[in-house]
């Protein structure tokens, strides 16, 4: 009976210890992506950047991926702020420069972590020359779009809404040349009615917090897309990959975003982020030639 | 003893089956992926591309009997900012009616007409801007309603179905916008007003009253125009006034000491424009006062007035739901009856926004009227556009031979190609 109740003393010993140890790793996988969740927040503030996104059905050459088709090609010019006591608010304005057939779409939003607050944003529609007020809601029961027609969804783009994920580091060690954490992040019942993804992988750069490959699961678990970060720069003291490429493993599409130019930490006019931007074309300008100035 | 060791062999088996997958998969997490993309690299600089745009156009219209419109476009575009504060818009089209086109048929032969339809320079200082030559003022929220949009009027020569861009018709005009923090503040002025445009190189729309008689020219001359717009952005909604003096877009046949006249109205304009985003929805508010406008056929004049209501819903799978409400009536006691103006409309994206498809109906009171259009578009690269509306009417009263013609069925195919 002693001997059965040390046995039993010791089972739960052994899975209290387990439970700790599950608890500490996803406390700790939780810190890891609260900060690389920050300094991708802080990328984002006072930022030009001027992105090409070009799309297409991929297939294998040389064990390369290849367009097997001519892939549709935007460029857009953006400049973003970060606002806010923890600097989680954001504003933002893009410019489509190409295609020819949507130029000058002009596109300014505001949004906010309190999710009680709605997204605000105005299109301007060139074709018809005026600034439409969008209803975007707050965004957060909104079934994820396909960001400019790509592979890239809203969701994909989505920083923060930590509180929504559980954390846990599956594994750690080299992934190529750099020490990594492999963290997964699986969506609470908050979450999972409004995302595509059963769970999302992060491979976390240990040294520079920086996502080096992402993997997204459907909803039945099955890889869906791969994300691949390259390039990545210092800029600013802030690590940025100038080149991100997602494959759909199931629509066998990819979407590669190239950041052509970028300028972090720059002075940007509070006027610059109101709708005068979308109308008063000869003050864009000018605005942005004093910022690309500062491109790296 | 044979079942047993092929039993323990099963589960050995199993167990390294399991093992290895394991062990596979922790493998898998930390090996680099084998992909790379190849990309044909399309250097993208700025270069005179960059400015200009060039857009080839043919569009045919099906209605019941034949062909309506049959025309081949030719636009080109160039816009820059040219030097620190300044920028230019270079906006020129050139259309050929083909000689089946209603407008050809009209004139006897086929013809090519160009226009200007932008051409403007923008300076910008200290929180203002200043923007003259020929462009179009758009005022208003409820869209497909007229209540407050009155400024600029509209292009009857061209296809009504598809292309929204083109239908209005660009004033000559000096515009001033300042900005500030919460507050737009909008003025302009036309020298030469325009009228709503039906017809080219010859007069607007001869109106023969009763046989025998002279036909009536409906071109007018409108003078000058001016106004202003006074917009308050709050979070989450806008409010604008405007004042305005213009010269009605239609002009209309009067009696003037019992003779029959062409004229258009001259009139002051109050207005007042909302719009409330609460969660996806849009509310929209439109309200104009209009002083005297010209009664047809009379010699009489009364005020008008119009109000529109607009809703715009987005669901959460994004189907975009939108519905307006548009009464316009007149004040006095001969006024004439108000018209009731119901729309509604569906859209959504499909195919990562490749194709758009649009369902538009609208229902008028006076004269009875009521239609549906069903409308899609396919981007199919970044550089060809096909477009496709088919349009239902049904109309108390025929519209044949007056300068709006609405028939009953009709087809419109396009293909666009910009680069």
């Amino acid at each position: 009976m002693k001997k059965y109740s040390y046995g039993f003393n010791a089972f739960f010993v052994v899975v209290g210890l387990l439970f700790c140890i599950s608890v500490t790793k996803a406390d700790e996988a939780r810190d890891i992506m609260e900060k690389v969740d920050h300094l991708q927040r802080k990328t984002a503030d006072s930022t030009l950047t001027k992105a090409r996104l070009s799309s297409c059905k991929f297939g294998k050459s040389n064990r390369k991926l290849v367009c097997v088709e001519k892939a549709r090609v935007k460029l857009m010019e953006s400049v973003s702020t970060q606002h806010g006591s923890e600097k989680k608010d954001s504003k933002s304005i893009s410019i489509l420069l190409e295609p020819a057939s949507e130029r000058g779409i002009g596109m300014l939003t505001y949004s906010y972590d309190d999710t009680s607050k709605d997204t605000e944003s105005w299109l301007y529609l060139s074709a018809l020359g005026r600034v439409k007020r969008m209803a975007s809601g707050t965004g957060e029961d909104q079934e994820p779009v396909s960001l400019f027609g790509s592979e890239f969804t809203t969701e994909d783009m989505e920083s923060g809404k930590m509180d929504e994920y559980d954390f846990k580091i599956l594994k750690e060690g080299a992934f190529g040349k750099h020490q990594v954490w492999v963290i997964e992040a699986r969506p609470k019942a908050v979450r999972l009615k409004k995302t595509n993804y059963s769970k999302v992988l992060f491979w976390i750069d240990k040294k520079r917090y920086i996502s080096l490959k992402v993997q997204n699961y459907d909803k039945r678990e099955k890889l869906l897309k791969k994300i691949m970060f390259k390039n990545i720069e210092q800029i600013n003291g802030l690590w940025i990959a100038r080149d991100t490429t997602l494959i759909n493993v199931q629509t066998q599409r990819l979407s590669r975003m190239k950041n052509l130019e970028i300028a972090i930490g720059i002075d940007v006019d509070n006027e610059f982020l109101t709708q005068r931007t979308l109308t008063d074309f000869a003050y864009r300008e000018r605005e942005l030639e004093k910022l690309r100035q500062h491109i790296q | 003893m044979k079942m047993t060791s092929k039993k323990y062999s099963v589960w050995i088996l199993g167990f390294v089956l399991i093992w290895t997958s394991v062990l596979s998969n922790a493998e898998d997490l930390l090996e680099e992926d084998d992909f790379s993309f190849e990309e044909e690299t399309e250097v993208v600089e700025d270069n005179w591309r960059s400015t200009f745009k060039v857009t080839l156009d043919q569009s045919q219209t099906h209605i019941t009997g034949g062909l309506q419109t049959q025309r081949s476009t030719v636009r080109m575009e160039y816009e820059d900012g040219f030097a620190k504060g300044w920028y230019i818009k270079l906006d020129s089209k050139y259309r050929y009616f083909w000689h089946e086109d209603q407008l050809a048929q009209q004139q006897n032969d086929a013809y090519g007409h160009h226009q200007w339809q932008q051409a403007w320079l923008q300076y910008s200082f200290g929180a203002c801007a200043i923007k003259s030559g020929r462009q179009t003022l758009i005022w208003g929220e409820v869209e497909g309603t007229f209540a407050v949009d009155i400024v600029t009027p509209f292009d009857y020569t061209e296809q009504l179905l598809t292309e929204y861009s083109n239908i209005r018709l660009a004033q000559d005009m000096a515009f001033a916008e300042c900005f500030s923090d919460r507050i737009q503040t909008q003025l302009f002025y036309i020298p030469n007003a325009k009228t709503n445009v039906y017809r080219h190189n010859t007069s607007q729309f001869p109106v023969q009253l009763t046989p025998g008689t002279p036909a009536l020219d409906m071109d007018v001359d409108a003078e000058e125009e001016w106004g202003g717009r006074l917009k308050w952005l709050g979070d989450g909604f806008d409010i604008s006034i405007m004042v305005a003096k213009l010269y009605g877009n239609s002009p209309v046949v009067v009696f003037e000491q019992s003779l029959p006249k062409v004229d258009v109205a001259y009139y002051t304009f109050y207005g007042l424009s909302s719009s409330v985003a609460r969660g996806r929805l849009l509310m929209k508010f439109d309200a104009g006062y209009k002083t005297d406008q010209l009664t047809s056929m009379t010699s009489k004049t009364s005020d008008r007035y119009d109000v529109a209501l607009g809703l715009e819903y987005t669901t959460s799978s994004n189907h975009n739901l939108n519905g307006g409400v548009w009464r316009a009536g007149y004040k006095g006691d001969d006024a004439l009856d108000e018209t009731d103006i119901i729309t509604f409309g569906w859209s959504k994206t499909y195919l990562k926004d490749d194709l758009s498809i649009s369902l538009l109906g609208n229902w008028v009171s006076e004269p009875r009227y009521k239609s549906i259009t069903l409308q899609s578009e396919y981007q199919w690269d970044d550089y060809w556009n096909i477009s496709a509306a088919l349009g239902l009417a049904d109309s108390d009263e025929s519209t044949e031979g007056t300068p709006v013609y609405r028939p009953d069925e009709t087809l419109v195919l396009a293909i666009k190609f910009e680069f």
